[in-house]
């Protein structure tokens, strides 16, 4: 392979820091002035190196996006539903840790896929056409799993409300004209200002962090995760409109009591496999199932199977690379972290993320982040789990499926 | 899991991946290009064309040949429906209409189609 590619795929790593690291920057943003140039830069370069770089930087992403999520509490859509157990972790002391954990996820979950991709090539048209008609209901089911699991019936009804009104929100917000991009405002405001804002309002002390390998789980836990990890977040990529926040409550509920640790480690897993699920459904049902991946399908044109398996291995070879990038990334942060005024970086992020979502969106998504920061403080009142306010996901693709 | 075990396991993944692309590049098949664009390419780069023999000029240890290929133009088309119908990409269709301005570029308002 030549010179051309490698670079490409090497500098698509690069950029895969930047906007892992950077909330509100989105691999779907750089692939979109990517495609704006395209016709520049395919009289220089060739479509496979282009596609090189977009996968290389959707990989590395997956890999650091987590580090903001633990650190800083602004996670992106893609892992927002672990915003709440690796900020645990960091005032554990173990933000480290917590990368490693989603990591180890997502590289296993990787190599996983990858293996067993010639089966999924084969089964992915089947599994789709038998399962489309019934992902509604399997859905309601997994809801009303989730409502009924917990302790009393004052804690059913609380659970519920807050599914119903982030659903409901969630409504609101897709029916919005104007508003392209409502994941940002919405998801950011449910699991991330509102993260930062519980932070500074207990003015949190992040301790000093430890680089150690103390957290040791049970082999049956850690596999349960990785299995549920690649399971969930490849039935997931098969779907539109779902996500692997999603992917994480099916993951989550098929795996059983896994804890915060292996809940971690199945997030990771589940945010490379839908990446890599994208040019899968892209070679079988002809569905590209994010936007880097959808204009790597256009630069590209034909995307057959030769181009798959170049894919396949950019996603290794990217994988590998961002295991090493996260890990060094977050000794920095575990470094840095502690000796800054947290409350005040959890400001500057809340005004930074406000900044962005206001460019990005408008007015209009500002107020949905406002609406939805609101909403996502209401859990914490209540002594509840956060999980719940995915229903601003989960609803409407019930909608869809079913009506 | 230990760092060193995740740096291992990471180090393996990438040397797949590498090994991969090796065994890609090596068996890699060149796809078929348009002669507009093997006329473009850089001196010494490799191509594979298609097309049809036009003519053949044989010398005692040379062969000159003229290789045609049938240009392929795209034309958008408009179809105002007055019934559903299902038409599939891949199809072969035979059009007739009108043909009109739009933002610039020509295109043809159909009346009739007809699959063949």
């Amino acid at each position: 392979m030549n010179l051309e590619f490698l670079c490409a795929l090497i500098l698509g790593c690069a950029t895969g820091i930047f906007t892992g690291i950077t909330p509100g920057v989105h691999i779907n943003l750089v692939s979109t002035i990517l495609f704006s140039v395209s016709p520049f830069l395919l009289s220089y370069y060739s479509p496979l190196s282009l596609a090189s770089f977009i996968f290389s930087m959707s990989i590395t992403h997956t890999f650091i996006d987590f580090i903001p999520t633990t650190f800083l509490g602004a996670p992106d859509s893609e892992n927002s539903i672990a915003a709440l157990p690796a900020h645990k972790m960091l005032l554990e002391a173990k933000g480290y840790e917590a990368v490693k954990l989603s990591s180890a996820g997502a590289i296993i979950c990787l190599a996983l896929v990858v293996v067993i991709s010639p089966v999924i090539l084969f089964s992915a048209p089947i599994v789709f056409n038998f399962l489309q008609d019934y992902i509604g209901y399997i859905l309601i089911v997994i809801v009303c799993f989730m409502i009924l699991r917990q302790e009393d019936n004052k804690n059913r009804l609380l659970n519920f409300f807050i599914f119903l009104l982030s659903g409901v929100f969630g409504l609101v917000v897709f029916g919005l004209p104007g508003l392209e991009n409502p994941l940002l405002p919405m998801l950011s405001g449910l699991f991330g200002v509102s993260t930062l804002l519980l932070s500074v309002n207990e003015k949190v002390k992040v301790p000093k962090q430890e680089i150690t390998d103390t957290i040791k789980l049970d082999k049956k836990t850690f596999l349960k995760s990785i299995f549920a990890g690649t399971f969930s977040g490849g039935i997931i990529s098969l779907f539109p409109g779902m996500g692997p926040s999603q992917a994480a409550i099916l993951g989550n509920q098929l795996s059983g009591k896994i804890g915060d640790y292996g809940f971690i480690i199945l997030v990771g897993g589940i945010g490379t496999v839908s990446m890599f699920m994208s040019i899968i459904t892209l070679l079988t049902i002809d569905k590209a199932r994010n936007g880097a991946i959808v204009v790597l399908s256009e630069i590209v044109g034909n995307f057959g199977q030769q181009e798959f398996l170049l894919m396949a291995a950019v996603a290794l070879i990217a994988g590998g690379i961002g295991v090493f990038l996260s890990l060094s990334i977050a000794k920095t942060f575990s470094n840095i972290i502690p000796k800054v005024n947290y409350n005040l970086l959890c400001i500057s992020i809340i005004f930074f993320v406000t900044i962005l979502v206001s460019y990005l969106t408008g007015i209009i998504g500002f107020l949905v982040l406002l609406t939805s920061t609101a909403i996502g403080l209401i859990p914490a009142q209540l002594n509840l789990a956060r999980n719940q306010a995915m229903g601003c996901l989960l609803l409407p693709v019930i909608l869809y499926f079913i009506l | 899991m230990k760092e060193a075990t995740l740096l291992k396991i990471a180090f393996i993944c990438s040397a797949s991946g590498i090994v991969l692309l090796f065994f890609l590049s090596s068996s890699a098949e060149l796809k078929p290009v348009l002669i507009s664009e093997a006329e473009k390419a850089d001196m010494g780069k490799e191509v594979k064309i298609k097309g049809v023999v036009l003519s053949v000029d044989n010398t005692d240890k040379l062969c000159f040949l003229k290789i045609g290929q049938q240009k392929v133009d795209t034309i958008e088309v408009l179809l105002f429906k007055d019934h559903d119908f299902d038409l599939q990409k891949g199809q072969i269709v035979e059009i007739t209409g009108e043909i009109s301005d739009y933002n610039g570029k020509r295109e043809i308002i159909a009346n009739r189609l007809k699959v063949i």
